[in-house]
């Protein structure tokens, strides 16, 4: 077999040379002749990697951060396309997913009891996240949807939410922030709340 | 500009935007050239880099520095790219046979030997491993990316990355070397 110099450089990488010595090494020892196929494929540009085409997605990326810093949240923007149409997806997904989560906290306090008109007054006796979770209101419910459904995408899920229920809330709602009832959730307790 | 001094910038709203900038131009096309090599389609990820920039412009604020900067932002460009890739697989669990990818590569005739034919052979060849495997081939060979670091990344043990790799190379070989044979 060929030896494993770099043939071309791998503008691709993070290491423009190509891999490093060790690694070209691992790799003749794993499968002899590989490094050589590889040192070509390299030269190939991948698609997309155009300085034209990273240029239009750096301005894309700036765009929707600048846009979305004001309000602190959705990264709401002037999209691509087909990210419009995911927007939109999530957005009339996660309207489904909050009738859901009011509808098991309605449900759970019922079973419990109380209305939800008259939350426990005793924080300190509501310290698991479900119990939080039925304390919230709704403008606290569907701002922490809204950003776990942002955050932490599940189309499936929320697609086969929205295919049970129909629900409506108005854009005001989902205006406010839910940074603060986020600060202590752990990734368990985001994936309870998409779960629920 | 290093870690250090991005950071910096990046946590004074005067130079925030200038910093994530900064940070676009360093690691944009790396993310880019990485994720792609996951999903295997330029459109995905150019969507996916979208998104992982954006998270990174909303949790970069957070970033304790445990790791390397460029460590953290791999880490959750690779988790977007396998949640795609789960969601492609539970969306169209038959794309990837239409779409050819889930078949071996073409044997190589001798005319082949054009580079732009070997990688799209290459990332058909990729397109067939599991989805860890292809992370920890693409991390380890086109990232340079050490054992110890690749463990951070994907929360694993060294070991278990290093017959990870063992596999993957394995199997890219079984693809690709036999064709090499007939070339040489």
């Amino acid at each position: 077999m060929k030896p494993t110099e770099p043939q071309a450089p791998y503008p691709n990488g993070s290491n423009p040379d190509g891999p490093a010595p060790e690694i070209r090494s691992e790799l003749d020892a794993l499968a002899p002749g590989l490094n050589a196929m590889l040192d070509r494929a390299a030269t190939a540009p991948l698609p997309g990697t155009g300085a034209e085409e990273q240029k239009q997605l750096e301005a894309a990326i700036l765009a929707r951060i600048q846009v979305q810093e004001p309000k602190g949240l959705s990264g709401e923007g002037p999209l691509r396309p087909r990210n419009h149409i995911r927007h939109l997806r999530s957005w009339s997904a996660a309207v489904a997913v909050v009738a859901v989560v009011l509808f098991a906290g309605w449900y759970a306090l019922d079973q419990a009891g109380q209305g939800p008109s008259t939350p426990n007054p005793d924080a300190a006796a509501c310290q698991s996240f479900d119990c939080q979770l039925q304390r919230l209101d709704d403008q606290q419910l569907s701002a922490l949807v809204h950003q776990v459904v942002w955050e932490a995408p599940d189309d499936a899920l929320l697609e086969a939410a929205a295919a049970e229920v129909s629900w409506t809330m108005s854009a005001e709602v989902w205006q406010e922030s839910a940074d603060a009832l986020l600060e202590d959730l752990t990734e368990e307790e985001l994936g309870t709340l998409l779960n629920l | 500009m290093d870690d250090a001094q991005l950071l910096q910038f990046f946590r004074d709203p005067k130079t925030r935007q200038s910093a994530f900038k900064a940070l676009l131009q360093q690691y944009q096309s790396r993310v880019y050239a990485h994720v792609y090599r996951m999903v295997g389609q330029a459109e995905d990820a150019a969507d996916l880099t979208q998104e992982v920039f954006v998270r990174v412009w909303n949790k970069l604020d957070g970033f304790e520095g445990r790791s390397k900067l460029y460590t953290w932002i791999y880490r959750i460009a690779t988790n977007e790219a396998l949640a795609h890739l789960e969601k492609r697989r539970r969306h169209q669990p038959t794309a990837l046979e239409e779409s050819g990818l889930s078949r071996a590569p073409e044997p190589f005739a001798s005319e082949d030997l054009d580079p732009e034919k070997i990688a799209r052979y290459l990332q058909q060849a990729m397109d067939t491993l599991p989805p860890r495997q292809r992370q920890v081939f693409l991390l380890r060979y086109y990232e340079d990316m050490p054992y110890q670091d690749m463990a951070a990344v994907l929360e694993t043990s060294e070991g278990a990355l290093k017959a990870t790799y063992h596999h993957a190379v394995q199997k890219i070989q079984k693809q690709l070397l036999a064709a090499l044979a007939r070339l040489d």
